[in-house]
């Protein structure tokens, strides 16, 4: 049963105030050298944004609209001095955690904010609206359960697993049994049928890249992708090239993906990258019992093992 | 004999038919420390065992990247056969319990790329299992011919595109041209 998220409107506006405060005590104090959080961008959609000066602060946005899962920017900010502030919602915080988890950022040079989230919409399917329902839906919270983005209806983590300040009262969390429906009517089709599928879909990949460089699990120093030698993926954009990068991105994060169905959000094709993911999360939870494996607190999968795993040689 | 046998195998439908006389080609990844010693004593033993197996020597079956078995794929094998000691026999202690997970999978996933499952196998062969290797290699080998030539990456996701060039025994009947393939794709490993 999936989860209906809720859009609140008000709780986001104090939450809001309460981050531009919080933001700007913490610059003011130079408790934090950066905040990284959203500002209103040139589409009038929320940016990341990077707040040196306490007066920055009030540029800070919170409302239905900030997708990004921040995280990620703290790669950007391993050379630098100073500790760095970052907001977080309850995805975000798994994006963070997954982050700190992979020993990729030092805890100790973080202040996190927290803010407890009840639903986001898709900043993209908000802008296809016209002016009066984009002004409804944004300043009276009247969206339909179509706006909200994707992760949000499986979402099992509205509150921050990681904060350091909190800003709200936390919201009930009630577990969200997973389900992989798309992937289940993926296996019950045909090999070639599958081929095709993924076939007609992935030769309109651009190699872009951008799945990749918005996965808070793809984190890793120096990415396969980018490597000469070996040179794991040609640089053509051929179908079969194509395969083996999808191949490669998804398989490399199994295991450590948070579910947040960014990669999906951010493709300019519009490509499902979300089966794939979502298939190696099944499989996670039916082979290895891994009930959650998109919390990172939840050791990844494939970094331990069980004496009683499937007998793989038993499976031929 | 072994014909009858492997005909029992449905073949997947949409995949080439075998070509008369032709083998599949196995690569193999064989732990140093146990499957590749069972290899050997097969070998030493005289046992009578098909040849299709390349064999690649990887210090433990822990060290097989699944990007190796892609790219085994893409490049002209049949099938791929990952090795290693028994679990809890591994030379450094838990290897090949990491590598059990892993190619575990990695087996479901390639399924679900629309690749026959059977196309990868995994075996736990002890250093005195020439034995077991010998009957291991001859039932994949089995297996493979009767599923037949797999299908090149590029043929598998929906167009030729030359790029698995190198030669191996079951490679797809001569063209007559000896152009590279328009769609520039050609490069060496």
């Amino acid at each position: 049963m999936p989860r209906t998220p809720v859009l609140d409107i008000p709780r986001l506006k104090t939450a809001e105030a309460r981050l531009r405060a919080e933001a700007k005590r913490l610059l003011g104090e130079g408790a934090v050298s950066v905040f990284i959080g959203h500002a209103e961008g040139w589409d009038g959609l929320p940016a990341p944004f990077f707040a040196t000066e306490p007066e920055e602060a009030d540029r800070l946005v919170w409302n239905p609209l900030v997708a990004f899962n921040l995280a990620k920017y703290l790669l950007e900010r391993l050379e630098g001095e100073g500790k760095v502030g970052l907001v977080v919602n309850g995805c975000g915080s798994l994006a963070l955690d997954r982050i700190l988890k992979d020993h990729r950022f030092p805890r100790e040079r973080l202040v996190v904010v927290g803010i407890p989230c009840s639903g986001l919409l898709d900043p993209d399917k908000v802008l296809a609206l016209d002016d009066d329902l984009r002004r409804a839906v944004l300043e009276e919270g009247r969206a339909d359960a179509a706006l909200f983005l994707k992760r949000c209806t499986w979402c099992d983590t509205p509150n921050p697993v990681v904060a350091d300040i909190l800003l709200g009262e936390p919201l009930p969390e009630e577990p969200v049994p997973a389900e992989y429906l798309r992937v289940a009517e993926l296996e019950a089709l045909t090999p070639e049928e599958r081929r095709e599928h993924f076939r007609a879909l992935y030769e309109r990949c651009l190699r872009c890249f951008a799945c990749r460089n918005v996965c808070p699990a793809c984190n890793c120093r120096e990415c396969a992708l980018d490597q000469w030698d070996p040179l794991w993926l040609g640089r053509a954009t051929v179908p079969a090239e194509q395969l083996t990068y999808h191949f490669i991105r998804a398989f490399d994060v199994a295991g450590r993906c948070i579910r947040c169905g960014e990669c999906e959000r951010v493709c300019p094709v519009g490509l499902p990258l979300m089966e794939f993911n979502d298939k190696l999360m099944k499989d996670i939870t039916e082979l290895f019992g891994v009930e959650r494996p998109h919390v990172p607190a939840e050791a990844e999968p494939l970094g331990k093992f069980a004496d009683d795993d499937p007998d793989l040689e038993a499976s031929h | 004999m072994a014909q009858t046998q492997a005909s029992k195998l449905p073949v997947a439908a949409g995949e080439p038919a075998a070509p008369q006389g032709w083998e599949p080609l196995i690569v193999g990844f064989l732990c140093n420390w146990c499957s590749y010693a069972g290899a050997d004593s097969a070998g030493t033993g005289r046992m009578v065992q098909p040849t299709n197996v390349r064999i690649v020597r990887v210090p433990c079956s822990g060290r097989v990247n699944p990007r190796f078995i892609l790219r085994a794929f893409a490049r002209g094998a049949d099938g791929v056969l990952v090795s290693g000691c028994h679990p809890g026999d591994c030379h450094y202690a838990t290897g090949n319990f990491y590598a059990r997970r892993r190619l575990m999978l990695l087996k479901r996933y390639l399924e679900y790329l629309g690749l026959d499952p059977r196309r990868l196998e995994t075996h736990w062969v002890s250093a005195s299992e020439g034995q077991k290797w010998a009957e291991v290699v001859r039932s994949m080998s089995e297996t493979l011919k009767a599923l037949g030539p797999a299908p090149r990456l590029g043929e598998w996701f929906g167009a030729d595109l030359g790029l698995a060039t190198e030669t191996g025994p079951g490679e797809p009947p001569e063209t007559g041209s000896n152009e590279r393939p328009e769609t520039g794709g050609q490069r060496d490993a």
